[in-house]
């Protein structure tokens, strides 16, 4: 699996490259252009084979694992493990990217960036594929924010609109939320049990405190509604469909929101005995397919309609799992796969339908079916399994979420209404993106340069809509697969023998019902009109994630002009003040004696070089000459060189002359940008600034006392004294420190040297580009 | 600045100055000296040419640009601590030649990565220098 995930990555970076060189270079003798679309969805094609192959394995049971040590002591290792579920998610993930990479390369065909846009869908797909096969907890983690940058990347594509940038920065912001929650879920969950996976923990034993499996809890609930667009973290997902259409049937239905889905299904086997957990998962789960369902139905945006009926499948989904029952965890699989395959299809006819004709108001759009036969047939085959309508997938996951309910142990009543209710909706929606686009009446829309499309655009939703079929037609052939997927979501092992035709039954009943009451809802709709019910419900979340933005923009904005104000002496004030605090606090506790031997014997030199500096600083205080005070303070830096000298540090007292030299030239150079007098300042602010340098410099001096008391201070001189020349061949113990035993400390201090050269450049010409 | 005196020191004590700091690269490891104060001084040379011929003359003086020097330093100094990777051992661990080398005495890559500090230093120093003189001009 880590060759997979390889192959992923290096397409990623090879892929602008194949559709530059695909673009550009004409080849006029073969005079035939290749789509880059083509190319690029060989891989996923593979890859779908790949994991196709692997399904008589799974189905038997065999779980095939590997492990590479990556931070060992950390316990973070790229562990992969192809379960059921694990499959089911790769499957889709292959399987659809390999008609979403098609679809693009004729749907962004003229884009500039197309090249950037597979990349970023390639990183996605491995990314997807990671999580799917990802057991360590952190190699999980990895991918999954993975996926959340690469899907801002895919929704800000059209970076040039602000409303791509919003949807894109809001979304990033909420996923990423969720997966900093996720991550301290994982540290905790390691911290206390030393678990650092899900196999691990589907089979750990022990008991962790209430505390730790609450907090836990809420953390992983966090992530997982943040990811699946759970109320009330939804509103992000409806405003992601910003992004070109192909992204938004691959991530925002097929694929991406499905990951917080599938990690409650990972954490299930453990977490099903923990108290709250599946009540929490119902909650949420009931409320989003609900209330996303009803927003849904209003919609008149066909890419709305669908994005608000993902809501609530990822909804039910959730249910399902919080159900967790031997019924309800086989509908889980069957309803993945089945979402999948029509919703992706849903959305690539809606690319298709507004490719054509320009518009996604499904008010008006109508009567398309003669001029796109084949994009007709591909909605009409994806809505007659979205409706439930017999022998397609969508039938077979409606009988089953209908059975789960119906043998749920309480509450029957009101889940099967929740459930009725919802699928009535989504059949509806189904019927609104699906059949009326095509059949309906024509409005107000002018079809004339309306086309089919380009045989890239129609196959591949083709392609998805029959496999709704076949699926539905060969359920009983799947069952070991669907047994070895809902086996991943539980400890006990589950078989159920499945089959398309459960005879005339309740549920059987219901389902009919449940396509009549759709029918009766379209035709309501249709002929009344509605206006989007969204505004209501939509408005408390995002008003507060707006101004929970905008606040967070004031607070960063007003606490940079406060330390950040352009003023150099209020930068060094402000760092002093901070070392002053800092150091200041720490000296007391210091485990250091402080060490003075009097009395200090002081010779003619030091005191001289004394009076000097002391004469020194005097002008440099009183001087209303920059340049006076340079010289002086050059004279201070001169003397303080000499004081190596006498305490015999030739080294440093050779750099510190060498330096003083250079920083009074460099001060001479400057100070033609700078105003000839020194401003005097008032009384308030001499005694600020004095009490500022005093504090400073006692610290200092306290600090260096402190420090000189410390043994371990002898103790390094012995170590560098003794080992200098043994073992670096160098007499003088500083250059070997710098160089040899201490040489990765100056790498660092070299490189930021030169970032620092390069920014003092970089403004200066920027204040003199200003100028002019 | 036009001064004829400072002209003709510059011109004699330039070489003097420049073969001085290769002197204090060379015997860092040993005596005072090093890297960085070599390539401190060496700036020096520039600076005073600066001071006396102007910014253009010393910028063709010094040949190369002062942002090359700093990535030539940056780039030896990373790739001495290179070799005792390939060796299998630590990171930027120092290796050393068994033979001595005339003048340079002691080989080994600490004296490479010394070398690299010298050019950042003396190309920071200058890319400084030169681009606040260059506006005062």
């Amino acid at each position: 699996m880590l060759i997979i995930l390889s192959i992923g990555i290096v397409v990623a970076i090879l892929a602008p490259f194949l559709v530059g060189s695909l673009r550009y270079s004409k080849n006029e003798i073969i005079n035939f252009n290749l789509n880059p679309g083509i190319v690029l969805s060989l891989i996923p094609v593979g890859m779908f084979i790949f994991f196709f192959s692997q399904i008589p394995l799974i189905s038997s049971g065999t779980i095939p694992f590997e492990s590479y040590p990556w931070i060992e002591s950390l316990s973070i290792n790229l562990s992969f493990r192809l379960d059921g579920i694990g499959l089911l998610f790769s499957l889709m993930i292959t399987g659809i990217g390999a008609g979403i990479v098609l679809y693009a390369g004729n749907y962004l065909n003229t884009h500039e960036d197309l090249g950037k846009f597979y990349c970023y869908l390639f990183l996605f797909m491995t990314a997807m594929i990671g999580v799917s096969v990802s057991d360590n907890f952190f190699a999980f983690f990895l991918f999954w924010e993975l996926t959340s940058i690469s899907s801002y990347l895919l929704i800000g594509f059209n970076h040039k609109e602000d409303k791509s940038r919003y949807s894109a920065l809001q979304a990033l912001l909420v996923t990423g939320g969720g997966g900093l929650a996720l991550f301290a879920g994982f540290l905790l969950l390691y911290t206390t049990t030393g678990i650092s996976s899900f196999s691990e923990l589907s089979i750990y034993n022990g008991t962790l405190s209430n505390a730790v499996e609450l907090s836990a809890m809420i953390l992983f609930i966090i992530g997982i509604s943040t990811k699946s667009a759970q109320m009330p973290f939804h509103f992000w997902l409806p405003a992601a469909m910003a992004a070109p259409t192909p992204v938004s049937a691959y991530l925002h239905s097929a694929t991406m929101v499905k990951a917080g889905v599938f990690l409650a299904a990972r954490l299930n086997p453990y977490f099903a005995s923990v108290e709250y957990w599946s009540e929490t998962l119902m909650i949420i789960g009931g409320t989003t397919m609900l209330i996303a369902a009803l927003m849904g139905v209003t919609q008149t945006d066909l890419k709305r309609l669908l994005a608000y009926s993902t809501l609530s499948v990822l909804g039910m989904l959730i249910t399902l799992i919080g159900m967790n029952s031997y019924e309800s965890l086989t509908a889980f699989g069957i309803v993945v796969a089945a979402h999948t395959l029509y919703k992706a299809t849903l959305f690539l006819v809606a690319g298709s339908v507004d490719h054509s004709v320009h518009t996604r108001d499904v008010t008006q759009l109508g009567a398309l079916s003669r001029i796109m036969p084949f994009t007709t047939t591909a909605g009409a085959l994806a809505a007659l399994s979205m409706l439930g309508v017999i022998p397609f997938a969508g039938f077979l996951a409606k009988e089953f979420v209908y059975e789960s309910a119906t043998q749920f142990g309480y509450n029957t009543v009101l889940l099967v209404f929740l459930f009725f209710v919802t699928n009535s909706l989504l059949g509806a929606i189904a019927l609104r993106t699906g059949i009326g686009v095509f059949w309906g009446k024509k409005n107000n829309i002018s079809t004339e340069h309306a086309h089919e499309s380009h045989w890239q655009i129609v196959v591949p939703p083709l392609v998805f809509g029959f496999l709704g079929i076949v699926l539905g037609i060969f359920t009983s052939g799947t069952t070991a697969f669907f047994n070895s997927v809902s086996n991943s979501l539980s400890r006990s092992t589950l078989l159920r023998e499945l089959h398309l035709w459960h005879g005339f039954t309740l549920i059987l009943l219901l389902s009919i019902i449940t396509i009549v009451a759709s029918y009766f809802i379209y035709t309501t709709i249709s002929k009344k009109g509605t206006t989007p019910l969204e505004l209501k419900f939509r408005l408390l979340p995002t008003a507060l994630f707006g101004s929970f933005i905008e606040i967070l923009f004031k607070v960063a904005g007003a606490v940079t002009k406060f330390f950040q104000n352009g003023k150099l002496r209020w930068y060094i004030s402000i760092t002093f003040l901070f070392a002053i605090i800092l150091i200041g606090s720490s000296l007391p506790f210091s485990t250091n004696a402080l060490t003075f031997t009097f009395p200090i014997h002081v010779t003619i030199y030091e005191w001289m070089l004394t009076a000097a500096i002391i004469v020194a600083l005097v002008i440099v205080i009183q001087s209303n000459s920059r340049l006076t005070a340079i010289a002086a303070m050059g004279i201070v830096g001169y003397a303080i060189a000499l004081f190596f000298v006498l305490y015999s540090a030739p080294d440093l007292a050779l750099t510190q002359f060498t330096i003083e030299t250079l920083t009074v030239v460099l001060f001479m150079f400057a100070i033609y940008k700078l105003p000839k007098n020194v401003t005097v300042p008032d009384r308030n602010t001499k005694l600020r600034d004095a009490s500022i340098a005093l504090s400073i410099g006692s610290i200092v001096t306290l600090s260096i006392l402190f420090a000189t008391g410390s043994p371990s201070v002898s103790e390094l001189e012995v170590f560098y004294n003794t080992r200098s020349l043994v073992e670096a061949y160098g007499r003088n113990v500083v250059n070997v420190i710098i160089v040899d035993f201490r040489a990765l400390d100056t790498l660092g201090e070299i490189i930021v040297l030169a970032v620092a050269a390069l920014g003092i450049v970089a403004l200066l010409q920027f204040s003199k580009g200003e100028q002019k | 600045m036009n001064s004829l005196i400072l002209k003709t020191t510059v011109r004699f004590i330039n070489k003097l100055l420049l073969l001085f700091s290769v002197f204090l690269l060379l015997r860092g490891h040993n005596e005072p000296g090093g890297g960085f104060v070599g390539g401190l001084v060496a700036s020096t040379v520039f600076i005073l040419y600066t001071l006396s011929e102007g910014y253009k003359e010393a910028l063709a003086y010094l040949k190369v640009s002062p942002f090359s020097l700093i990535i030539v330093g940056l780039t030896t100094a990373i790739l001495s601590a290179l070799p005792s990777l390939f060796l299998g051992d630590a990171f930027m661990k120092a290796i050393w030649l068994e033979t001595r080398i005339p003048i340079i005495g002691k080989f080994g890559t600490p004296f490479v990565f010394d070398l690299g500090v010298y050019f950042l230093v003396l190309g920071i120093t200058l890319s400084i220098v030169l681009s606040l003189r260059k506006d005062s001009e």
